[in-house]
C-alpha cells in the first residue's frame, strides 16, 4: 500500500541534489556525501522513488580505469516536478531549507 | 574485518528479493569505490540494514508486524532471564539460564530477519525443545558437565542482542520514514 505523504527530509534532500544535477550522473556514494544520508537511509529512498516513476538508473561504464560498471540515478520528468512540488512545501513550511540552493 | 563489508553485501544479495536483486548489485559496486575502512563497514551495514527490511516487508508467511512482534517478545523474554540470571544463587543455574537467554536472542533475530516461514518455526520448535530440556536438567544441575559454560552463554547472548538491535534499527527506522510503507 503506498501512502501519499509529504516527502521526508532525506527525500528533500536527494531531491534537492538531483534536480541540480541535470547533466552530470550521480551514483549511491556520491549522493551519500553529498546529502549526508548513511546508506541505510539513502538506497530506501532510491528504491521508493523509483517504484513510484520518479527516478530511473541505469548501469553505465565506470569513470575510472578497472573498476566494475555503475549505477546512476536520475530523475524522470515526473520527479522533476514531484521534486519541485515537494521542494516548494519544504521551503514554504520550513525556512531553514530556505539556505539549500536548487 | 577487511572482508566484513563483502560479506555484508553477500548476504544483503541473498535476501533480497528477486525483483530487488538489482539493487543489491548497485549496492556491492558501490562499495568497490570506497576506499576507507570504516566508510566502508559503515556502508555495507547500512546496505545490510536495507536489505533487511526490504526482505521483511515482502517476505510471504509471517508478516513483518507479526515478526516485529514475536522479536519484540522474545527480546523482552531474553531481559528479563538475564535480570533473573544475574540474580540467581546458584551460579551453574545462572549459567543455564544465560545459555537460555542466548538461545532466545538469537531466536528474536531469527524471527526478524528473512528467514523464511517455515523454516524460522522450525528454528523456533527446536529453541522450544532445547529450553524445555534445560529447564528440565535444571533438578539434575549437580551431575551435569558444562565446562566453560557461563562464557559460551555470555558469547551466544552477546552475539544475539548485537543482532537484535541491529535489526530493531531497521524497524525503527521504518516506523521513522514517513513514506514508510507499511
Amino acid at each position: 500500500m503506498t501512502r501519499d505523504r509529504k516527502p521526508s527530509k532525506s527525500t528533500c534532500l536527494i531531491l534537492n541534489h538531483l534536480i541540480g544535477m541535470t547533466c552530470a550522473k550521480t551514483y549511491g556514494y556520491e549522493l551519500m556525501t553529498a546529502t549526508g544520508l548513511k546508506s541505510g537511509t539513502l538506497y530506501p529512498i532510491l528504491m521508493r522513488l523509483k517504484e513510484r516513476g520518479y527516478l530511473a538508473s541505469e548501469w553505465g561504464p565506470s569513470e575510472t580505469l578497472g573498476r566494475p560498471p555503475r549505477q546512476s540515478y536520475h530523475l524522470t520528468s515526473k520527479g522533476k516536478a514531484y521534486a519541485k512540488r515537494a521542494l516548494l512545501d519544504q521551503e514554504t513550511s520550513t525556512p531553514s531549507l530556505r539556505e539549500v540552493q536548487i | 574485518m577487511k572482508h566484513f563489508p563483502t560479506l555484508c553485501l553477500s548476504y544483503a544479495h541473498r535476501i533480497m528479493p528477486d525483483h530487488k536483486k538489482g539493487w543489491a548489485e548497485a549496492m556491492a559496486v558501490e562499495l568497490s569505490y570506497i576506499e576507507a575502512d570504516r566508510a566502508r563497514v559503515s556502508f555495507a551495514l547500512g546496505c545490510l540494514r536495507t536489505a533487511v527490511g526490504v526482505s521483511a516487508r515482502t517476505r510471504k508467511g509471517l508478516s513483518f508486524i507479526g515478526r516485529g512482534l514475536v522479536a519484540s517478545a522474545l527480546l523482552l523474554v531474553t531481559v528479563y532471564m538475564t535480570i533473573l540470571a544475574l540474580m540467581w544463587p546458584s551460579p551453574q543455574v545462572a549459567q543455564l539460564i544465560l545459555l537460555l537467554c542466548g538461545f532466545y536472542a538469537v531466536a528474536g533475530v531469527l524471527c526478524a530477519v528473512s528467514v523464511p516461514a517455515m523454516r524460522l518455526y522450525v528454528a523456533l520448535l527446536a529453541l522450544a525443545g532445547s529450553g524445555a530440556w534445560v529447564v528440565i536438567k535444571i533438578k539434575h544441575i549437580e551431575t551435569l558437565d558444562l565446562p566453560h559454560a557461563f562464557l559460551s552463554a555470555v558469547m551466544i547472548e552477546a552475539v544475539g542482542v548485537m543482532c537484535a538491535l541491529f535489526i530493531a534499527a531497521s524497524y525503527l527506522q521504518l516506523l521513522q520514514d514517513p513514506e514508510s510503507e507499511l
